[in-house]
C-alpha cells in the first residue's frame, strides 16, 4: 500500500494510485507544492503573486479531483493547472495597476539575490548573483509560453516530452521555444559580459 | 571542425542533444567551453535561486472546507482585495470631489444672490446703527478719550477709523460716512 502511495509521487504516476492519491489531498499539496510554486515563481516573477497562485492552482485541483481520469500523470495534471493560471495573470494586464499596488515589492533582483553563496570570493560571489541577474532579465523578455517551457527545462529540468505534455504543445514547438529562450539568455549574457 | 560552434549548436549542446562533431569541437575547443560552461553556471544559478526563494518561503495549505461553497478561496481573497481596491478608489474620488466643488464655488460666492441679498440686509442694518458694529470696540475708546475731543467734523457723524485691509467690514466702515456724507 505505501509503496502504492510512493509511486504515484513520481513522475509517471497516472494510474488508480494517483486517483487514491488525491483522496489524501494534504499529501498532493505536501508533496507538490515546492514544485509548483517554483514553477510559478519562474513565470510571474512575483514571489507573492506566486504563492497566491500555488494556493489558488491547489484550490483548482481540489474543485476538480473528481474530473481527474490519471490519463496524464499527477504532477502534469497540476503544472498544466498552474501554466493556465500563471498565462490567465499575464493576460489580464488591467491587473496591472492594482498588482503593483499590492505588491509587497519584492522583484526577482531579490530572488536572484538569494543564490546561495558558493563561490571562493566574495567577488565570485557577487559575479555570480550578476550572471543569474541576467538570466531573470533574459526570462523577462519571454512570451509567457516560451518562459513556461524555459523554466519546466531549466528550474525542473523536465523532459522535452514531459515539457510538451505539461503544455500541451508538439515536441517540435518546445523545442523552437527553448532554443528561442536560449539565445535570448546567451544574448543577455553577452550584453552583460560586454557592459563588464 | 576549426570553426567555434554557433549558436544552434551551443543550444542543442545544452539542451543534451547535441552532434557528435559538436561535442568533439568543445573538448578541445577552450573559448567554446568556456562559452558553454557559463551558460550553463548561469542557468543552474537561475535554478538555485528559484529553489532558495521557495525553501525560504512558508507555505501554508488550507483547508478548503473552510471556504464557503461555490467559491474558492483564492477568489475570496481577490474579492477582498478588490473590495479594498474599491474603497480605497470611492475616497480618493470623494476628497477629488469635494477639492473642486470647493474650488470653484469659493470665487463665485459673493456675486451669488443670497450672498448679494446677506451683503444688503448687513448694510441696512449698519446704517441703521449709530456706528458699524465692526467699529463697535472702538467707540469704547472713543469714548474714553471723550475729555480731549478732537474737532468733529460734522454733528453727529459716527467716530470711525479707517480699517488696514479690504475685507468685507472694511466695505462697510467706507459705506457709512459717504451715508453721513449725503445726510
Amino acid at each position: 500500500m505505501l509503496q502504492l502511495v510512493e509511486g504515484a509521487f513520481a513522475d509517471n504516476d497516472h494510474s488508480a494510485a494517483s486517483l487514491q492519491l488525491l483522496q489524501n489531498f494534504d499529501s498532493v499539496v505536501e508533496r507538490y507544492q515546492q514544485r509548483i510554486y517554483r514553477i510559478l515563481l519562474g513565470m510571474v516573477r512575483d514571489e507573492d503573486a506566486a504563492q497566491t497562485l500555488t494556493q489558488e492552482c491547489f484550490l483548482k485541483a481540489y474543485e476538480a479531483r473528481s474530473t481527474y481520469r490519471g490519463e496524464a500523470s499527477l504532477s502534469t495534471w497540476l503544472i498544466r493547472i498552474a501554466i493556465n493560471l500563471a498565462h490567465d495573470y499575464h493576460r489580464n494586464r488591467r491587473l496591472d495597476f492594482w498588482r503593483r499596488l499590492f505588491s509587497s515589492g519584492s522583484d526577482v533582483s531579490e530572488v536572484a539575490g538569494r543564490l546561495p553563496s558558493g563561490g571562493v570570493t566574495p567577488e565570485q560571489d557577487l559575479l555570480a548573483k550578476e550572471k543569474v541577474a541576467a538570466v531573470w532579465s533574459a526570462a523577462e523578455k519571454l512570451s509567457p509560453q516560451q518562459r513556461a517551457v524555459f523554466v519546466l527545462r531549466f528550474v525542473e529540468e523536465m523532459s522535452l516530452e514531459e515539457i510538451a505534455a505539461a503544455t500541451n504543445l508538439k515536441l517540435g514547438t518546445v523545442k523552437i521555444h527553448l532554443f528561442r529562450a536560449l539565445s535570448g539568455v546567451r544574448k543577455r549574457m553577452k550584453e552583460w559580459q560586454g557592459s563588464l | 571542425m576549426n570553426k567555434h560552434l554557433s549558436d544552434e549548436q551551443l543550444n542543442q549542446w545544452i539542451l543534451g542533444e547535441a552532434e557528435t562533431a559538436a561535442s568533439q569541437h568543445l573538448e578541445t575547443c577552450e573559448a567554446c567551453q568556456r562559452e558553454a560552461e557559463d551558460l550553463k553556471q548561469a542557468l543552474g544559478g537561475f535554478r538555485d535561486s528559484i529553489q532558495a526563494a521557495a525553501e525560504a518561503r512558508r507555505l501554508t495549505w488550507r483547508e478548503p472546507a473552510q471556504a464557503p461553497a461555490g467559491r474558492s478561496l483564492g477568489a475570496r481573497f481577490m474579492a477582498q482585495r478588490w473590495a479594498y481596491a474599491g474603497a480605497l478608489a470611492a475616497i480618493v474620488a470623494v476628497v477629488v470631489l469635494l477639492l473642486r466643488v470647493d474650488y470653484r464655488h469659493t470665487p463665485h460666492t459673493p456675486t451669488g444672490t443670497v450672498g448679494e441679498d446677506e451683503i444688503l440686509m448687513q448694510i441696512q442694518t449698519d446704517v441703521g446703527q449709530t456706528v458699524p458694529s465692526a467699529l463697535a470696540p472702538g467707540e469704547l475708546l472713543l469714548q474714553g478719550a471723550e475729555e480731549t475731543p478732537p474737532p468733529a467734523p460734522e454733528k453727529g457723524a459716527p467716530k470711525t477709523r479707517k480699517p488696514k485691509g479690504g475685507d468685507g467690514h472694511g466695505q462697510e466702515s467706507r459705506t457709512t460716512p459717504n451715508r453721513n456724507g449725503t445726510v
